[in-house]
């Protein structure tokens, strides 16, 4: 392969990735805009096993759902808000998560919803404080967790 | 975008943490990355094909966990050849090159490459920072700068207290060099991974 043709290679690599990253994107887009116009005509009549699958939740639920789904938030006080982007919900804690680690961002925790595992949130802060959470396929797409986890009994109960 | 810089000012992990909602701040990262990651996995490898497949799984590997990078204020070069470490080893472990990033996100992969060997793996690290020390001091600062911390030509130039310019030149000459110290022969200006649009402003 010559300097050239490697480079040419890569240039195309490029393109290829970046149109699977465009695929991908638009993809979860649509998947978004599917779920929140069938949130606003089912919202009403949707038993929680089923928000769970459309991701549909309000703040309140979502922040309640983080010391349901994980030990460390329990007594932490979280209150949540919607961003803009319409599928990440930043919940912010009243006190520091336990039990205390060196680093907390990046960290990964469930959200359980209705004692059901409902999506996840990533921490942001090294303290702890500040975390943006996801719900249902969104979690996945985030890689959070599997799948095959949305709906599952949680797997750890909350202490707050 | 119509706000803010333009995207090949800004940080890698400003580029990585936009890409969450953008595919064209990802690229900017693959372009700034990609001929200098290639040219160090066809000098570990000495495969041409393989070093490119390699690295096209390295890349998409990267687009499906971007969420996960964490901003140390060093860039994505140590992030990106983290994965590709880890994308030799396992390849190395299958006796195949991996190909599970690229069929998640929907990238072909070449049917016919050889059987990854052990010794691509040995020396790994100490290689990579070999091929960086053995650049001159000025071409270095800027390397490390510019593509390891990722900052943008004008902080780099005033950290430098050189001119933007003279920064662009000294990071082309730098790339330049380290292709060369890998293995690569100088490739043209539009393949770097100096974005060619940045040369224009």
């Amino acid at each position: 392969m010559t300097t050239n043709e490697s480079s040419r290679d890569l240039a195309r690599l490029g393109d290829d990735l970046e149109a699977a990253a465009e695929r991908s994107l638009s993809s979860a887009r649509r998947r978004r805009t599917g779920r929140v116009g069938i949130g606003v005509v089912v919202l009403t009549v949707l038993a929680a096993g089923t928000a769970v699958a459309t991701g549909v939740f309000t703040p309140r639920q979502v922040a309640a759902g983080l010391p349901a789904g994980a030990f460390i938030f329990g007594g932490t006080h979280p209150t949540c808000a919607l961003a803009s982007d319409g599928v990440t919900y930043h919940c912010t804690l009243a006190t520091a998560p336990a039990p205390e680690i060196s680093d907390f961002q990046g960290s990964k925790q469930l959200i359980a919803i209705d004692q059901k595992i409902a999506g996840g949130c990533i921490g942001q802060d090294h303290a702890g404080m500040t975390w943006d959470c996801y719900i249902g396929e969104e979690a996945v797409r985030m890689e959070i967790l599997t799948e095959d986890l949305l709906g599952q009994p949680e797997l750890e109960p909350g202490r707050g | 975008m119509t706000n803010g810089p333009p995207f090949n000012e800004l940080s890698d992990a400003e580029l990585l943490r936009r890409s969450r909602r953008s595919s064209a701040a990802f690229r900017v990262v693959y372009d700034r990355h990609a001929a200098p990651l290639n040219a160090f996995l066809n000098r570990r490898t000495g495969d041409p094909a393989a070093a490119f497949e390699l690295t096209a799984e390295t890349f998409a590997a990267a687009w499906l966990s971007r969420d996960r990078f964490v901003d140390r204020g060093e860039g994505a070069a140590p992030w990106l050849f983290g994965i590709a470490r880890n994308v030799l080893a396992s390849s190395i472990r299958d006796a195949s090159v991996q190909r599970d990033s690229r069929s998640r996100v929907g990238l072909a992969a070449a049917a016919n490459v050889g059987a990854p060997r052990d010794e691509w793996l040995v020396g790994f690290d100490e290689d990579l920072a070999a091929a960086l020390a053995g650049l001159p001091g000025p071409q270095r600062e800027v390397i490390e700068m510019r593509v390891l911390d990722g900052r943008p030509y004008a902080e780099v130039a005033q950290g430098l207290a050189i001119t933007p310019g003279a920064a662009r030149v000294r990071a082309h000459r730098g790339l330049a060099s380290l292709r060369a110290s890998l293995g690569a022969a100088p490739a043209p200006a539009a393949s770097t991974p100096v974005n060619p649009k940045e040369t224009t402003r």
